[in-house]
C-alpha cells in the first residue's frame, strides 16, 4: 500500500485541528471525553500511516506505538490533565443484594468486611460507603446523596440544630445561655464569669446550678442535649456537666462520657458512651458535645449516641428499652454535679451553653466536600432500609 | 528470513515495553509519577520479564550475541 505525503500531511493537519478544538473546548468549558478519544484515534492513524509510508512491518509498527499510548496512558491517569467527571450509584434491592453500577463503589462494615446484602442497617451500627476511581482523583468536588427510609451520612445537620452564635437558641426546646447571665430560670451558687463570659463553676465551694421542679421533666420522648464546656480539673472524677440522673453527661479524669439509665426499670441497664481524651491537651479548652437518646418502642431501633467538638464518637443500640422515669427520684436538671454516689465530684469549668430539645435529631443525606484522597470513605448509618447512594465526582 | 523479521519485530515490542516500565518506574521513584496506583513491584518484574522476552526473540531472530558469536563459530 503506497500511502500519498500530500494525504499524510491533510492528515496532520486534521489531527492538529482536533487539538486545537480539545484545546479551546476546555478553555471554554465544552470539553466532552470523547473529544480526546478521537485525537488519540488520529494521532494512532497517523502513526501508523507513517509507518506504512516507510515501509515499516505492523509488528514494528505495534513495537513503538503500544508503549508510547502505554506511557502517554499511565501518565494521563495520574495528571487527569482534562479533568474527571463520573456518577457512581449503588443501590440496594427489595432483598437487601446491593448491586453497585461499578466495582469502584462498595459497602464495608466497620471490620473492613466488604457487605453484599444488607438486611439490616441498625444492626450493623455504621457502614462505610467506599468510592476508590482507578484514576487518581484529588481535590475533586464531590457530591454524596444518600436515599432510603432514614437513612443518612453520618453527620449532624448542624444548621438544622441552629447552634451558630447567633442563635439564641430559640428553636431548642430549652436553651441556657450563660454568655451574658445565669438564665433566670435556674436557681443555684455557680456565678457568671465576665472574663470568660460563662458560668462559673467552683468545686470546692460546691458550686452547682439547677433547674426547679423538673424532677418529671427532661425524660420521656427522644432528645438531644447540647453544652459548650471548659473543664479546668484535671484530678477530679466523674464531673456532671449537665445531667437529670436518669441521663447525664460527665467530665472524667480521661473521657467525656454519656448515659442514660437505668432503663426500662431498677434492675436495667445504663448504657454509656464514652470518648477518650488526652488528657495533656483537653482541659482549659472550649468544647462542645452533643448527646442523643432516641427511644423507640415500636420498631426497638433506640440508640444513644455521642459527639463530641463535632465529631462522631459513637453510637449505641438501646433496642426497645427506654429510660426508668422513676428513677430520679427528686432529683432535677442540673449543673456542676450528679445526684449518684458516692464517686461522683463537684465540676470545675466553664460552661457557656446549654440546650435540651425534644425530638430526634437532624442528620445529613447530602454532603459536598473536596476528595483529599483517591481512596474515599462516607459512614453511613441509620434505622431505615437503604435505597440507593450516588456519588459524583468532578475535577 | 521473513520468521526473523518478525522475531526482530517482537523483540523490538519487548526492549521498548520494557523501556516503558523502566521510564514509569523512575517517574514513580521521583514522585512524578503517584505511587498509589503504580504497582512498582508489578512493573518492574513485568520490565524485567519483557526484558528477558526481548533477549529471548533476538536470539531468535539470529541478530543475538550468542547467536552471532555460535555463527562465527561455525564459520
Amino acid at each position: 500500500m503506497n500511502i500519498n505525503r500530500t494525504f499524510v500531511k491533510w492528515f496532520l493537519a486534521l489531527f492538529l485541528i482536533v487539538i486545537i478544538i480539545n484545546i479551546l473546548s476546555l478553555i471554554m468549558g465544552f470539553y466532552q471525553n470523547w473529544m480526546l478519544y478521537v485525537a488519540l484515534a488520529l494521532l494512532v492513524v497517523f502513526f501508523f500511516l507513517i509507518f506504512r509510508r516507510h515501509k515499516v512491518g505492523f509488528i514494528k509498527f505495534l513495537a513503538w506505538t503500544i508503549p508510547i499510548l502505554l506511557i502517554l496512558g499511565v501518565f494521563y491517569i495520574n495528571f487527569m490533565p482534562f479533568g474527571y467527571s463520573k456518577e457512581y450509584s449503588l443501590k440496594v434491592d427489595s432483598n437487601g443484594v446491593v448491586h453497585s453500577d461499578s466495582s469502584s463503589l462498595f459497602l464495608q462494615d466497620s471490620n473492613n468486611k466488604t457487605i453484599t446484602t444488607l438486611a439490616d442497617l441498625y444492626s450493623l451500627g455504621q457502614i462505610n460507603v467506599v468510592l476508590k476511581p482507578r484514576m487518581l482523583v484529588r481535590n475533586a468536588n464531590a457530591t454524596v446523596n444518600v436515599s432510603g427510609n432514614d437513612v443518612y451520612i453520618n453527620k449532624l445537620d448542624f444548621k438544622a440544630l441552629n447552634l451558630d452564635k447567633e442563635d439564641k437558641g430559640n428553636s431548642w426546646s430549652y436553651f441556657w445561655d450563660f454568655s451574658k447571665e445565669i438564665p433566670e430560670d435556674l436557681d443555684g451558687s455557680a456565678n457568671y464569669n465576665k472574663e470568660n463570659s460563662c458560668a462559673y463553676f467552683n468545686a470546692s465551694n460546691n458550686e452547682t446550678l439547677y433547674y426547679p421542679k423538673s424532677r418529671d421533666m427532661f425524660e420521656d420522648n427522644s432528645f438531644v442535649v447540647y453544652a459548650e464546656w471548659m473543664p479546668e480539673d484535671q484530678t477530679g472524677t466523674n464531673q456532671q456537666i449537665i445531667g437529670h440522673y436518669n441521663w447525664e453527661l460527665w467530665q472524667k479524669k480521661n473521657s467525656v462520657m454519656f448515659m442514660v439509665g437505668r432503663l426500662v426499670d431498677k434492675n436495667g441497664s445504663m448504657p454509656s458512651i464514652e470518648y477518650k481524651i488526652d488528657e495533656t491537651n483537653f482541659f482549659n479548652k472550649k468544647h462542645s458535645a452533643i448527646a442523643i437518646y432516641v427511644a423507640d418502642e415500636n420498631t426497638s431501633n433506640g440508640y444513644i449516641e455521642l459527639w463530641v467538638d463535632n465529631q462522631l464518637v459513637g453510637r449505641q443500640k438501646i433496642g426497645n428499652q427506654t429510660i426508668w422515669q422513676d428513677y430520679n427520684g427528686n432529683n432535677v436538671l442540673s449543673f456542676g454535679k450528679s445526684g449518684h454516689s458516692p464517686g461522683v465530684e463537684y465540676y470545675t469549668g466553664c460552661i457557656y451553653r446549654a440546650g435540651f430539645n425534644y425530638g430526634k435529631p437532624d442528620y445529613i443525606q447530602e454532603e459536598s466536600f473536596i476528595t483529599s484522597e483517591r481512596k474515599m470513605i462516607v459512614p453511613i448509618s441509620g434505622t431505615g432500609k437503604l435505597g440507593e447512594i450516588k456519588i459524583s465526582l468532578n475535577q | 528470513m521473513e520468521k526473523d523479521r518478525i522475531y526482530s519485530s517482537l523483540s523490538l515490542l519487548c526492549f521498548n515495553l520494557f523501556i516503558a516500565s523502566l521510564i514509569i518506574i523512575v517517574c514513580s521513584y521521583f514522585s512524578i509519577l503517584d505511587s498509589e496506583i503504580i504497582n512498582q513491584k508489578i512493573i518492574f518484574w513485568t520490565g524485567i520479564f519483557f526484558c528477558a522476552l526481548s533477549i529471548f526473540f533476538r536470539e531468535k531472530s539470529g541478530e543475538g550475541l550468542f547467536s552471532r558469536a555460535v555463527d562465527n563459530l561455525s564459520d
